[in-house]
């Protein structure tokens, strides 16, 4: 379609296939209850008024302890106290909607060929470090991109293991009698939780930087993770292109 | 990766170029096609003339654009709003033991699911002794008034040949347990989630729990002791008018007695080494399933303390807790 307009100095190009799309918002919604069911059950561990002794969840090195996680006031503030049941509730369900979704992506993308444009390259290290330099106006000039950037491969890619991780450390914790062989790769019921939680962490952490990433990167960026099309400059290298060369 | 190593197209890189484009996209050609066109480096006097027909290719791929994002973000709306329906619909289903139908169904799912994987023969790993704890007292909830020791008694159904047992009593569920009085009205316990210093009723349930165990008594018409209004009725509540046995603690300690170190875990996601002892009731023959409470419309029950043991599937679990003691001697 647009490459037919051989006169125009712009193109419209399908970024994002509408599948990915659909999984990609699907994720939302259901990380988001995902994390909130979650602080909903972890409550009743770590806001202890008698400070029992688990090592898990917070900043510290042996007895010494910077931070608990999270401060009573936020509790407060999000109405966290005493909901555990309605948190193992929709924990449990919405699991389902998060493995299945997230099973589907990577069979798509490995099935598809659109793993070529996630998986990290030879070049992608030193190019996300490039891009690192470039976000933070201590360098000039991003490197050649098709669809993402070597920071973005590394960081998409990641995400999508840390899914894989939640999902293992998760079952971990559910079952650990039925899969205690899980559990114990995880080095034990204490080391599951404590992954999982830091997982989830992580994930925060990802979010924080994928939206400040998202907002810098602007409108065309964003509509194309909902219609799927990006407008690019006609000479930019072509995201359909090679889609269609590698296929 | 690209196979088109052209470097820097225009004086800003490929990367940024498009986050300049959302501004060309409401102000089409004006903006866009200027700064593109001097990049293929056009003869002066073609300029002008180039300029006018990238204009026109350029508005319409950005009506085509256009078309797509409108025809997206609708869908993109009508989808937002179904994932709020499924999640009003799933908080709005009328409860089921404590939880909306929908996640009542997920946990019978997943129950269902994991026994059909495991078959229920896994075993948890056992540790020695002398790593394990006292558990730990977590709260007080159905702990406010304290049991009489001596009117204490268990509750055992379902073993066949019960009525020749000197224990054997026609209806278990009539047994009447006696309370002590508090005197000083003070916690008898603590609740973990509250600091210890704190005054008596602020170690009570939150203020919500309370009010909605309040709403759940007038819909009901029924008062429950306290602690059941948080645990909700069990699935193993038994009918009124079930036969079985009232043990005393003399008739436990008289049984077989098994011991097991395993992890406790909490599903408020604590977990604790604990040192367990057991008294498993002699299978000499096959059990016979009692008529539970939720076989029948709930609203004709009573609401008492009850404790019932002997679903087939705890006999089985304590049956292989022994073999796992036996087979380690």
């Amino acid at each position: 379609m647009p490459e037919a307009n051989s006169n125009a100095s712009v193109r419209l190009e399908l970024k994002h296939p509408l599948v990915i799309r659909w999984m990609h918002w699907v994720n939302f919604p259901v990380l988001f209850t995902m994390i909130w069911s979650g602080l909903l059950i972890y409550w009743n561990d770590s806001d202890n008024a008698y400070q029992h002794p688990h090592a898990v969840y917070r900043l510290g090195i042996g007895k010494f302890t910077l931070i608990r996680f999270f401060p009573e006031w936020l509790y407060q503030k999000l109405h966290v106290p005493y909901h555990v049941t309605q948190g193992l509730g929709y924990h449990f369900f919405f699991m389902w909607i998060f493995a299945l979704n997230g099973m589907a992506y990577v069979l798509y993308t490995a099935l598809s060929g659109e793993w070529r444009f996630l998986l990290p390259e030879r070049r992608s290290l030193s190019d996300a470090i490039q891009v690192m330099l470039v976000d933070l106006h201590l360098r000039k000039g991003l490197p050649d991109q098709t669809k993402y950037n070597g920071a973005q491969r590394i960081a998409y890619t990641s995400v999508i293991l840390m899914g894989a991780g939640m999902l293992a450390t998760g079952l971990a914790i559910y079952k650990p009698t039925q899969a205690h062989w899980l559990t114990t790769l995880f080095g034990g019921y204490e080391m599951a939780r404590w992954l999982h939680f830091w997982l989830t962490m992580s994930f925060l952490g990802f979010f924080v930087v994928h939206v400040v990433q998202v907002l810098l990167a602007g409108w065309n960026n964003f509509r194309a993770m909902v219609s799927g099309r990006e407008i690019q400059p006609i000479d930019a290298p072509s995201v359909e292109k090679a889609r269609r060369t590698r296929a | 990766m690209s196979e088109q190593d052209k470097l820097p197209i225009d004086p800003r890189e490929d990367g940024s170029a498009v986050e300049e484009t959302p501004a060309a996209q409401e102000v089409p050609a004006a903006t866009d096609a200027p700064q593109v066109t001097t990049s293929p480096a056009a003869s002066p006097a073609d300029a002008d003339s180039a300029a006018t027909r990238n204009e026109a290719a350029d508005s319409a791929v950005l009506e085509e654009s256009r078309k797509h994002t409108r025809r997206s973000f609708v869908g993109a709306t009508a989808a937002a709003v179904a994932g709020y329906g499924f999640y009003r619909w799933i908080d709005q289903s009328p409860g089921a033991e404590m939880q909306p139908a929908p996640l009542r169904r997920a946990f019978l799912a997943n129950a269902a699911i994991a026994q059909a994987l495991s078959r229920d023969h896994a075993l948890a790993p056992t540790y020695a002794p002398e790593e394990a704890k006292d558990l730990r007292v977590n709260g007080v909830y159905g702990l406010k008034k304290m049991l009489a020791p001596e009117s204490w008694r268990l509750q055992l159904v379902g073993v066949r040949n019960a009525a020749h047992h000197p224990r054997f009593t026609n209806d278990v569920t009539a047994w009447e347990y006696r309370y002590e009085t508090v005197i000083n009205g003070e916690s008898q316990g603590h609740d973990t989630k509250v600091d210890p210093n704190a005054r008596t009723a602020a170690k009570m349930a939150p203020e919500s729990m309370l009010s909605l165990a309040g709403q759940a008594e007038e819909s009901t018409g029924r008062r429950m002791p306290r602690g059941q209004e948080e645990a909700g009725e069990s699935r193993s509540t038994l009918m009124p008018g079930t036969p079985g046995l009232l043990l005393t603690m003399q008739d436990i300690l008289a049984l077989p007695r098994h011991e097991l170190v395993t992890q406790f875990k909490c599903i408020e996601g604590w977990s604790e080494i604990v040192h367990w002892a057991a008294f498993a009731w002699p299978i000499s023959s096959t059990p016979i399933r009692p008529t539970l409470l939720t076989a029948r419309s709930q609203s004709t029950s009573t609401w008492r303390h009850r404790t019932a043991i002997t679903t087939p599937a705890t006999i089985s679990a304590i049956a292989a807790i022994r073999r796992r003691c036996s087979s380690r001697k």
